[in-house]
C-alpha cells in the first residue's frame, strides 16, 4: 500500500505538472531529428478519410467566406480567422505526397495560420498522425499502438534545416540512435479496457488515482482501478500489459443508455447519468474488492429523480471541500443543481433557458447540451445548448449572468449545435467544441469569441484542459484525438492520433484529463475505454 | 441566415449519430439501413440492433442469419446482445431478488454453482448454515457459494469479460475456432437466469417478456444454433405468453438430447471458470 502511494507521488512529482520545458520538446517536434517520421507522407490512411469531407469542408469554407462578406455586421473582429481568405498551403516536407493532400491537410490547423497570417512568429506546426491500424493489429500489439507517423509543416528555414539533419544522419547511419535519444514526449496507448457492450458515451478519472469510470450505451457504469497495473515507476507493469483487464465493478440500475459520469474522490461516490432521466449515485467499493465478489445493493447509494426527460451530462463542482455541489443539463429543457451531501431532497435548483426568472413560457425551444462549472469563477456555470449559445448562470441564483453569441455558423439545425463545453482551469476562457467541426474560445466575462478553428473533420464531440492549462484536447466524429497547445495565440496542434473506431456515425466521445498524473482517458462508439499516458 | 450546412454533399443522409440533447423520444430515430449499406467496423452489430428497434417481437427474423453473413460471427453479435440487454432485466431481478430470498442459484429442482471463480465452490464445512455468507474468520474475505443474484450479476460479468477477450475473440470479422465452444457455455449459463426468473420471479419474468422478447430470441437463437441442450431447457414451452410462443413457432425441430453430462449425482450442476 504504501509502496503505491510512493510511486504515485513520485509520478506525480516527476511528471505530474508537465512542466512547459517538458511540453515544448512535444511542441518542437521539428526541433528534435526525426528523421524516420518525418519522411512519411501525411499518412495515406488519413488521406483516404479525408478525401471524403474535403469537398464538403471546402464548401463549408467558401460558404462562410460567402456569408461573412455579405454579412460584415455579424462577423466579430475577435474571430480573426474569419476575416482573411484562405491562405496559402503551409509549407510540407520536400517529399509531401502531393498538392491534393496538401490542400486537405490544410483544414484542421489552417486556422491558426490565417490567425497568424503576416505575424512574426508564426510557431512551428507539428501535426502527428497516429496511422489507423488494421484493427487486429492492433489488438495484437497494445503497446505498440502509438506507432506514429508525423506529418511537419514548419517554416523554411526550419525544414531546411531538418533535412540538412536528416541528410547526414542517413549518411553516418545513426538514424535510429538518435531518434531515440530524442523522441519527444507524446501521449501514448497504455491500457485498452474492453467489458462494456456498447458505445461507451462518457469516462472520469479519480482526482488523486488511477482509478476510471466509464458510462456506456449498454446500460452500465463500470470502475476500472488501475493501480495494481501499474509498476513502481508509476508505467505499466508487464503482468498487466499481457491480460484483459477486467472492471473492478459493474454498476446496473439504469434502465437506459448512461450517457455522463462522474468521480468524487473526497466522496467515494460515482454519479452517472442516463437517457432514463435519472442520476444515480454508486458508493465506490472498498480497496480490493474482487470483481466477482457478493453482490452489495448498499454500494446502490441514491437516484436523483426530477428530470423528465434524457440527461445529457452531469459535472461536479470543482472544489470539493467546498460543496458537494451537482449540475445537470436535460432534454426536458432545464438545468438542475443538486446537493449531493443533503440526507432527503436533494434537489436545490432548476431553471430552463431564460433562467429562473423567466419561467416556462411556450414550452421548451432550446435544450442544453452540455456544462460546466468554472473554475476560476466558480459561482458561475457555462451552459450550451442546441441553438449554440452560450450562456453563464449564477450557481446560486440561477439568474443569467452573461450571454455568449457561440451560433456564428449555427443554420437553426442540430448539425450546427454545441456538443460540449468546458471551463478553462486557470483562466477565464469558456470553450466550445461544435458539431459543425468548430472550436471556439470564449472570453468568460465579456462573452466575445475571441478565437475560432475548425478543429475536426466531423463534429467535435468531447473537451478538455490539461490542470496546468497550456493544452487542450479535442475529441471529434472522425474518430481523431488532437492535442492543441493553447498557450500560445495560434492553438497549434501539437498531436494527433486516431481514439476510436466508428459505430454508425460516431467516433470518439469522451476525452479526460488525469487533474494530478500524466494520463488522459477516452471512451468511443467502439466501446473500448482506452488510457494514454503522457511521456517519451 | 442561408449558410450552407456542412455536410451540403450528404445533406439527405440521416447521421446515425445521437447529439447532445436529444430527446428520448427522437433518440434512434433514423431510418432503417439494409446490411450492404453499412460500412463501419460494427455494421453486423448495427444491423441487429436496427432490425431489434425495428420488430423485437418477430424473434424468427432477428435470429435469421442474414444473407452472405457468417454465422459464427451472427452468433456472437447475438451473445452480445442478449448480454446487453440481460443488464437491463438484471435491473428488473434485482428488485426483488437477493440474499435473502434466494440464498441459493435454484430453477426447479435444481442447483446451479458459480462458475465465476478459481475454485469450484462447494458446501461450505465451516458455516453449513450460512454457506453463502462472508467467513469472518478468515482472513480474506471468501463467499462460499453464490447467491442467485451473485451468479446471476456473476454470470453476466463474466460473460462481457470473455465476450470482450482479446485472446479469445480478437476480431469480429471470424470467430477462432477455439474460441465456439465457449458460445456453448455462455449460452447455458445465461439460460439459468431466466430460468431463476421464471420459477422464482414469474412476475418480473413476464413483465419484462412482454416488452422484450428476449428469452423467445434466445430460445429461438439456441434452437437454431444448438447452444443449448433441449434437456437444460426447463421452463416449459406452453408457458410463454401466447404472443411469444406464436413467434417460437418456427423452431427447427428439436434435436437429439445429448447425455447430461454436466449434471453431478446431487442435481449439482457444476461448471469450471468460463474464461478456461
Ligand atoms: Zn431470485
Ligand atoms: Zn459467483
Amino acid at each position: 500500500m504504501r509502496e503505491r502511494e510512493a510511486a504515485a507521488a513520485a509520478a506525480t512529482t516527476s511528471q505530474g505538472n508537465f512542466p512547459k520545458s517538458n511540453r515544448n520538446s512535444a511542441i518542437f517536434v521539428g526541433s528534435n531529428p526525426q528523421p524516420a517520421n518525418i519522411i512519411t507522407p501525411p499518412a495515406s490512411t488519413l488521406s483516404q478519410s479525408l478525401s471524403k469531407t474535403a469537398a464538403a469542408s471546402a464548401a463549408l469554407l467558401a460558404a462562410q467566406g460567402k456569408t461573412r462578406s455579405a454579412t460584415p455586421a455579424t462577423a466579430s473582429p475577435t474571430t480573426p480567422s474569419a476575416q482573411h481568405p484562405l491562405p496559402p498551403p503551409p509549407p510540407t516536407t520536400s517529399n509531401s505526397a502531393g498538392a491534393s493532400e496538401d490542400d486537405e491537410m490544410i483544414d484542421p490547423l489552417g486556422a491558426g495560420d490565417r490567425r497568424e497570417q503576416g505575424g512574426a512568429d508564426g510557431p512551428e506546426r507539428a501535426l502527428l498522425q497516429e496511422r489507423e491500424r488494421d484493427a487486429d493489429m492492433e489488438e495484437a500489439v497494445p503497446e505498440n499502438v502509438d506507432e506514429v507517423a508525423m506529418m511537419v509543416s514548419a517554416r523554411k528555414k526550419w525544414k531546411q534545416q531538418q533535412q540538412q539533419l536528416q541528410k547526414q544522419q542517413m549518411a553516418q547511419g545513426k538514424k535510429e540512435r538518435t531518434a531515440m535519444e530524442h523522441q519527444p514526449r507524446m501521449w501514448r496507448t497504455k491500457f485498452t479496457l474492453r467489458s462494456h457492450l456498447d458505445t461507451v458515451r462518457s469516462v472520469a478519472f479519480h482526482s488523486t488515482e488511477m482509478v476510471i469510470i466509464s458510462g456506456s450505451e449498454d446500460g452500465t457504469v463500470k470502475l476500472w482501478n488501475l493501480k495494481s497495473s501499474l509498476d513502481r515507476d508509476g508505467g505499466v507493469s508487464k503482468k498487466a500489459a499481457h491480460q484483459d483487464i477486467e472492471p473492478n465493478i459493474t454498476y446496473r440500475g439504469h434502465s437506459h443508455m448512461v450517457t455522463s459520469v462522474a468521480l468524487s474522490a473526497e466522496q467515494g461516490r460515482a454519479y452517472s447519468a442516463s437517457l432514463d432521466s435519472t442520476i444515480r449515485v454508486w458508493r465506490m467499493p472498498p480497496e480490493g474488492r474482487e470483481t466477482y465478489a457478493a453482490v452489495d445493493p448498499s454500494l446502490n447509494l441514491a437516484s436523483y429523480v426530477g428530470h423528465t426527460d434524457a440527461i445529457w451530462d452531469i459535472r461536479l463542482f470543482p472544489l470539493p471541500g467546498v460543496s458537494h455541489l451537482l449540475a445537470s443539463a436535460s432534454a426536458d429543457g432545464t438545468i438542475k443543481i443538486w446537493d449531493t451531501a443533503a440526507g432527503s431532497s436533494p434537489l436545490k435548483n432548476s431553471w430552463s433557458y431564460t433562467g429562473v426568472e423567466g419561467a416556462s413560457m411556450g414550452g421548451v425551444r432550446h435544450i442544453p447540451t452540455s456544462l460546466d462549472f468554472c473554475p476560476t469563477d466558480l459561482k458561475k456555470l457555462a451552459v450550451s445548448y442546441t441553438n449554440s449559445i452560450i450562456k453563464v448562470f449564477d450557481v446560486e441564483t440561477g439568474q443569467v449572468v452573461t450571454t455568449f453569441k457561440g451560433d456564428e455558423t449555427y443554420d437553426n439545425t442540430s448539425a450546427t449545435q454545441i456538443n460540449r463545453i468546458v471551463a478553462h482551469t486557470t483562466m477565464s476562457l469558456v470553450i466550445s467544441g461544435h458539431e459543425d467541426r468548430h472550436i471556439r474560445f470564449f472570453d468568460l466575462n465579456s462573452g466575445s469569441c475571441t478565437f475560432s478553428m475548425q478543429a475536426h473533420l466531423d463534429g467535435v464531440t468531447s473537451l478538455d484542459v490539461d490542470p496546468s492549462g497550456l493544452t487542450l484536447v479535442s475529441g471529434g466524429h472522425d474518430s481523431s484525438i488532437r492535442l492543441w497547445d493553447i498557450s500560445s495565440s495560434a492553438r497549434t496542434c501539437v498531436q494527433e492520433f486516431t481514439g476510436h473506431r466508428r459505430k454508425g456515425d460516431e467516433g470518439v466521445l469522451s476525452v479526460r484529463y488525469h487533474q494530478s498524473l500524466p494520463w488522459m482517458v477516452s471512451g468511443g462508439a467502439d466501446g473500448i475505454v482506452k488510457v494514454y499516458q503522457h511521456g517519451v | 441566415m442561408a449558410l450552407e450546412p456542412p455536410h451540403s454533399a450528404e445533406e439527405t443522409k440521416v447521421l446515425r449519430r445521437l447529439l447532445p440533447g436529444t430527446k428520448l423520444e427522437n433518440s434512434y430515430q433514423w431510418p432503417f439501413i439494409s446490411l450492404d449499406q453499412l460500412d463501419s467496423s460494427f455494421s453486423l452489430q448495427e444491423y441487429l440492433q436496427a432490425l431489434i428497434r425495428k420488430d423485437r417481437e418477430n424473434v424468427g427474423a432477428l435470429v435469421a442469419l442474414p444473407p452472405g453473413q457468417d454465422d459464427e460471427v451472427w452468433q456472437y453479435e447475438h451473445l452480445r446482445q442478449l448480454c446487453l440487454e440481460l443488464n437491463h432485466f438484471v435491473v428488473q431481478l434485482e428488485t426483488e431478488c437477493n440474499r435473502e430470498t434466494c440464498p441459493e442459484m435454484k430453477a426447479e429442482e435444481w442447483l446451479y454453482l458459480c462458475a465465476a471463480h478459481q475454485a469450484p465452490q462447494s458446501v461450505c464445512m465451516i458455516c453449513p448454515a450460512q454457506r453463502y455468507t462472508y467467513h469472518s474468520n478468515m482472513a480474506k474475505l471468501v463467499s462460499c457459494q453464490c447467491c442467485a443474484i451473485d451468479y446471476i450479476v456473476h454470470t453476466l460479468d463474466g460473460a462481457s469479460t470473455l465476450l470482450n477477450s482479446n485472446r479469445f475473440f480478437p476480431s469480429r470479422i471470424s470467430i477462432p475456432e477455439p474460441s465456439l465452444k465457449h458460445y456453448q457455455s455462455i449460452a447455458r449459463r445465461l439460460y439459468r437466469i431466466f430460468a431463476h426468473a421464471w420459477f422464482h420471479h414469474r412476475e418480473v419474468f413476464e413483465s419484462y417478456e412482454n416488452e422484450s422478447f428476449l428469452y423467445a430470441r434466445f430460445l429461438h437463437l439456441s434452437r437454431q444454433y444448438k447452444l443449448v441442450s433441449q434437456q437444460l431447457i426447463i421452463i416449459p414451452d406452453g408457458k410463454l405468453s401466447s404472443t411469444t410462443s406464436r413467434k417460437v413457432s418456427a423452431v427447427s425441430p428439436v434435436m437429439v438430447a445429448s447425455p447430461i453430462t454436466e449434471t453431478a449425482p446431487v442435481s449439482l450442476a457444476n461448471d469450471t471458470r468460463a474464461s478456461e
